[in-house]
């Protein structure tokens, strides 16, 4: 234990932010099929369904996110589902995440998505999306910009969906937006060729809130602009196959969220942990911690070195850091892998890191 | 929004003690925690992809298959980090080189079994009894049995049998009285071993007439509560017969309790032999309990739109080019109930407090407690909140 302190100066402390990242796959087969849908949630308010990792009755079980769709009190869908299945609640869920997510104008009114992320514009806006959100499990601090990229097969029939295509916030690394009051968010885009054209947009993925947005007209041939729809909805519940209008209007946000899971293929992302540090550069001058008041640095409990050499350089051995507060009381400890061997002829600078 | 500052007596600073209890079975060499088994999933034999025995830390990767794992990476910089499981000279990482680690990562009980000499001579480096030294004699305040070399014995040379814990299963420490070793043939218990003094030694407390016969009350060994080692030195024999414990064949003692417990060995121990070895950690959770004050006479005005009348729209604002002023005639929505029918109650100023704001010196807003019903706040009313903060 020591007797002596010494107190840190300015240039004796500096702080360091590091990111830990994880790479996290998620394939369509966990969404829907390994698990025979023992892995997904409904529930009885029915205005979200949830995925596990695993069948979530097993406590090793993991949630990995949620789906849920809704659509804007603007959007031609609303007023053709007037007496729809649900309808408020569309609406509801709709009007939530655009308030937390982007907010509201300066006349008070709920901001619809821009697709294009520029609200200063009257541009177009995704007046009827589906919503991942995604765990802070899996988030962690935030998504790594750049890195998000789902795929779902948006042709072909409901027993062989077909045209897979892979949405990714490509180019965002460098490009993302930071006009939402939930931090900062990308435009998902369908080919990597479309990143910076604003326009092509088809979604939104924000990075510290972990929730993506895509529009639901992806489940045609012409995302922005459809013509033709493929048939939607999952192979359980085959009370439609024409479109994802039309389950978006007659049947409940489960049966639509059962159709995305159908056509979902992969979904992969990088999360990102803050590390913050501060160091503490700990010096042992050439003067300092020659002695030490240990027992064992006695000699037959006589209080003499031991060897008795009273000419002899002193000698001690560091084995450990304590960090103090002014009271001096014991905060931290820091142990080093082996003793440093300390001497009036050198000087030691111990680098103590403190993570939090 | 009026702030209010926490006097001395208005916080307490409590350390909630929990003692997490585990219990692990040996059996023919394998492990099983708090007798769970393996769960097999789509992808793998067991859920949650770590050994039988093992806990998997952080439990991200479940039923994934080999090329679909989540795992952790950092880009190497002046930052001086990298992943805990990378020795830092087994690389040459450069700067922006992608350092990968990988999960599940897992912890499990070990034991190793040291033979008679193991601390002399050319064994010597290899044993780490040796590095528990300075540890064991630490420890000799609570028990001579402690000591590394005494008249009880010499840890140097004894055989001994090491059972390791790793922290993740008693984080701070393991709860002095909660060790309890039993020692089991044939589904007989024969040996049974508790730390029931609190002071480190087991001591063999029932078993088989022979082992009660050979070791009744006898100090089996010791364990390091803050460090998860166990160590066992009773050799008096528990079992009439021999038995292969897996390195050895002879009669059943302490020596060769937990054998097969991830100890390495070539040969799978007897099928007769079963152990079971149960203890409680303790973990502590620091509490901070904060007494939030809304005093008599005060808040009780709102800033939200709704506390005033929506009448008052047709009350404007004063706004020209120097000033722009609330009407002072914006009446206040009087929400005190009557008890009778047809009548309005009296106006009083009222408030309904539904969540509390704590800040931090500069006026951050760093935790937020919510009600789980909003409060009924009036002028002659004050109120104490009590809220509690796991740190």
């Amino acid at each position: 234990m020591a007797t002596t302190f010494k107190t840190f100066l300015n240039n004796d402390i500096a702080t360091a932010r590091s990111l830990l990242h994880e790479a996290i796959p998620i394939t369509g087969t966990i969404v829907s099929g390994t698990y025979n849908e023992e892995n997904i949630k409904n529930y009885a308010h029915g205005m979200f369904q949830s995925v596990y990792d695993y069948p979530y009755l097993s406590s090793s079980a993991n949630h990995i996110f949620d789906i849920t769709v809704g659509y804007a009190s603007g959007s031609a869908l609303s007023s053709s589902d007037a007496t729809g299945t649900q309808q408020q609640k569309k609406l509801n869920i709709y009007n939530e995440l655009s308030q937390v997510l982007t907010s509201y104008d300066a006349s008070g009114n709920i901001r619809p998505f821009d697709q294009d992320g520029n609200i200063q514009n009257a541009g177009p806006k995704i007046s009827e999306a589906f919503f991942l959100n995604f765990t802070r499990l899996l988030t962690k601090d935030e998504i790594k910009k750049g890195t998000f990229t789902a795929t779902f097969l948006t042709g072909g029939s409901i027993e062989t969906p077909s045209s897979p295509m892979t949405l990714g916030d490509y180019g965002a690394a460098t490009a993302f937006k930071v006009n939402s009051p939930s931090g900062e968010y990308g435009l998902l885009y369908s080919a990597s060729g479309d990143a910076g054209s604003a326009a092509k947009a088809i979604g939104h993925i924000y990075y510290q809130a972990g929730i993506a947005v895509v529009t639901a007209s992806i489940f045609s041939n012409v995302p922005l602009n459809p013509t033709e729809f493929c048939d939607f909805g999952s192979g359980d519940a085959m009370y439609d196959v024409t479109s994802y209008k039309t389950v978006l209007t007659a049947s409940t946000i489960q049966s639509f969220a059962n159709g995305v899971r159908n056509r979902l293929g992969n979904i992969s992302f990088n999360n990102t942990t803050e590390l913050n540090s501060t160091i503490y550069f700990c010096r042992a001058n050439v003067g300092d911690y020659n002695y030490s008041s240990n027992p064992t640095y006695l000699n037959n409990s006589k209080i003499v070195v031991k060897g008795n050499q009273p000419f002899a350089q002193p000698v001690s051995y560091v084995t450990t850091i304590g960090l103090y507060s002014p009271n001096n009381e014991l905060l931290a400890v820091a142990k080093l892998s082996e003793p440093l061997k300390k001497t009036p002829s050198n000087e030691l600078t111990l680098r103590v890191r403190l993570d939090y | 929004m009026p702030y209010y500052e926490f006097k001395t007596k208005d916080t307490l600073r409590n350390t909630l003690k929990t003692h997490p209890e585990y219990k692990f079975n040996i059996y023919s060499g394998s492990i099983y925690i708090n007798n769970q088994y393996n769960i097999a999933g789509a992808h793998v034999d067991n859920v949650t992809m770590v050994p039988t025995g093992f806990v998997s830390l952080y439990e991200l990767n479940i039923d994934r298959a080999a090329d679909n794992k989540i795992y952790p990476f950092i880009t190497k910089d002046g930052s001086l980090m990298s992943i805990g499981t990378v020795p830092d000279f087994t690389y040459n990482f450069q700067y922006g080189d992608v350092i990968t680690g990988s999960y599940p990562m897992s912890a499990s009980i070990v034991r190793e079994r040291f033979l008679f000499g193991h601390g002399t001579g050319s064994n010597a480096p290899t044993s780490h009894i040796r590095a528990l030294r300075n540890t064991l004699n630490d420890y000799t305040y609570l028990s001579p049995s402690y000591a590394y070399s005494s008249s009880l014995g010499d840890k140097n040379l004894q055989e001994i049998n090491l059972i390791s814990i790793p922290s993740i299963f008693y984080d701070s420490g393991i709860k002095p009285g909660t060790v309890d070793l039993k020692f089991y043939i044939s589904g007989t218990l024969v040996g049974r071993a508790q730390d029931k003094n609190k002071n480190g030694e087991l001591i063999q407390v029932t078993g088989t007439a022979l082992a009660q016969t050979n070791g009744a009350d006898s100090v089996a060994g010791v364990i390091l509560y803050k460090q998860g080692c166990m160590l066992l030195t009773g050799s008096w024999p528990m079992t009439e017969v021999s038995f292969d414990f897996g390195d050895v064949t002879r009669a059943g003692s302490w020596l060769d309790f937990a054998a097969g417990a991830n100890d390495n060995l070539s040969v799978v121990p007897s099928t007769s032999a079963s152990f079971q070895l149960e203890f409680q950690g303790t973990n502590e959770v620091s509490t901070l309990t904060m007494h939030a004050i809304a005093p008599r006479g005060q808040l009780n005005h709102s800033m939200n739109p709704t506390y005033r009348l929506y009448e008052s729209a047709s009350l404007p604002p004063t706004i020209n080019n120097y000033v722009y002023a609330e009407n002072a005639g914006i009446p206040i929505k009087n929400t005190v109930s009557s008890s009778f029918c047809n009548f309005s109650a009296s106006f009083a100023k009222q408030t309904f407090i539904s969540k509390i704001g704590i800040y931090d010196k500069e006026r951050n807003l760093i935790a937020v407690a919510k009600l789980a019903t909003p409060i009924k706040k009036t002028e002659d009313r004050a109120l104490t909140f009590k809220l509690k903060l796991d740190i």
